[in-house]
């Protein structure tokens, strides 16, 4: 074993194959002897032969129960769906929007079935005046230009929106957090 | 009189079946249930961030903050490693995070105070001085390299779990060993050098 041969040893904390080599080399290298002391002395006290246990300061568990009962455990993040479901990440991703659709629409059913009437009316309304008289004939040949089916795209609009809102929070939610760290 | 390998290993069965109750219970938001767990390793978390951070104020905050967020997290705990070691692996990188926060302070401000010496030392004289000699060496590391020296031998930890711990490749966290007994080494023979202490 040469100089560099046992300092690498000595770095890898000094496995036992190679022990009497290094001994051997150290007992005619003053040099490397003085390092071999010094790591077996850096060793004998990192082992913890000498380190009394460390204990928590008084009142600690309280002092921690104290922040832990007014920390918000729903955190930052927008939950409404559990993340813990093993689903396809689209179908998680569309839950949220499609959830909260869906609540609006029973509740509207429930409420004042004859909003949703009027809702359509004007729906309809709306798609006619801006969509079909610029999409023309080819929209009326297709038979897009009917209430309902108008009715069903406009609400399509809207989970996609909802959908778009959420991943853009998420986003600047990551961002924020990667600042701050 | 001391118990038999049997009745240990029933005991620690034991122990780790009650504390999967108190997991269960503190993830459905039993605070109760929860203050068990803090109870339980309140030692092993100020001691690992005290020996990360050789500060008693700041190991303080530090295990005080992971415990906060452990419990925030804890119901998405899968239970894929003991609790233990998922506790750990928040108080490490806590600490970690709040030694490169303290660098950059104590650099802005010009303060460099000897923050090793709050860490416990032994009761003999000698020991003692060596033990600092040792703190102020480990103090002087790179957050990384102290992080997986602190692991790996005071918290006697293999280098697969100090990986697991600091989120790292096995063989970087080697590297980290490596490096820290390297820069360990050369510090120790320069005092030995200075103080001529044999």
């Amino acid at each position: 074993m040469n100089c560099s041969e046992l300092k690498r040893w000595l770095n890898e904390g000094m496995p036992q194959g190679p022990e009497p080599a290094a001994r051997a080399h150290a007992a005619r290298c003053p040099e490397c002897a003085a390092s071999l002391r010094a790591q077996l002395e850096i060793e004998a006290l990192l082992s913890g032969e000498r380190h009394p246990p460390v204990g928590a300061p008084p009142r600690f568990v309280d002092r921690v129960m104290a922040e832990v009962l007014v920390a918000d455990r729903s955190g930052p993040r927008i939950e409404l769906w559990p993340a813990a479901i093993p689903l396809p990440w689209w179908v998680q991703a569309a839950a949220d929007p499609a959830t909260a659709l869906a609540c609006v629409l029973v509740a509207l059913l429930g409420w004042r079935i004859d909003w949703l009437g009027d809702l359509a009316r004007r729906a309809g309304d709306l798609g006619s005046r801006y969509v079909i008289q610029s999409l023309g004939p080819t929209w009326s040949a297709m038979g897009l230009d009917r209430p309902a089916v108008t009715l069903g795209l406009e609400l399509s609009v809207l989970p996609a929106l909802a959908w778009g809102s959420i991943i853009l929070y998420r986003w600047t939610e990551r961002l924020s957090r990667s600042a701050r760290a | 009189m001391v118990p038999s390998t049997s009745e240990s290993a029933k005991q620690a069965a034991g122990e780790l079946s009650e504390e999967s109750g108190w997991i269960e219970r503190a993830c459905a938001g039993d605070t109760a249930a929860f203050r068990r767990l803090v109870e339980r390793y309140s030692d092993l978390a100020y001691g690992l961030a005290l020996r990360m951070l050789g500060s008693a104020e700041e190991a303080e905050e530090t295990a005080q903050d992971a415990f906060v967020r452990a419990w925030r997290a804890l119901p998405r705990f899968r239970g894929d490693s003991r609790f233990s070691t998922w506790l750990y692996r928040i108080v490490a990188r806590r600490a970690l995070d709040r030694s490169a926060a303290l660098k950059v302070r104590r650099a802005r401000e010009g303060t460099f105070e000897d923050a090793a010496l709050e860490v416990p030392a032994p009761a003999d004289a000698r020991g003692s001085r060596v033990s600092r000699r040792l703190d102020r060496l480990l103090e002087s590391l790179p957050e990384m390299q102290r992080a997986a020296v602190v692991l790996y031998y005071y918290e006697d930890r293999s280098v697969e779990e100090v990986a697991r711990t600091l989120g790292l490749p096995p063989g970087t966290v080697k590297t980290h060993l490596h490096r820290a007994r390297a820069l360990l080494r050369a510090g120790w023979e320069l005092e030995e050098r200075r103080s001529g202490i044999e």
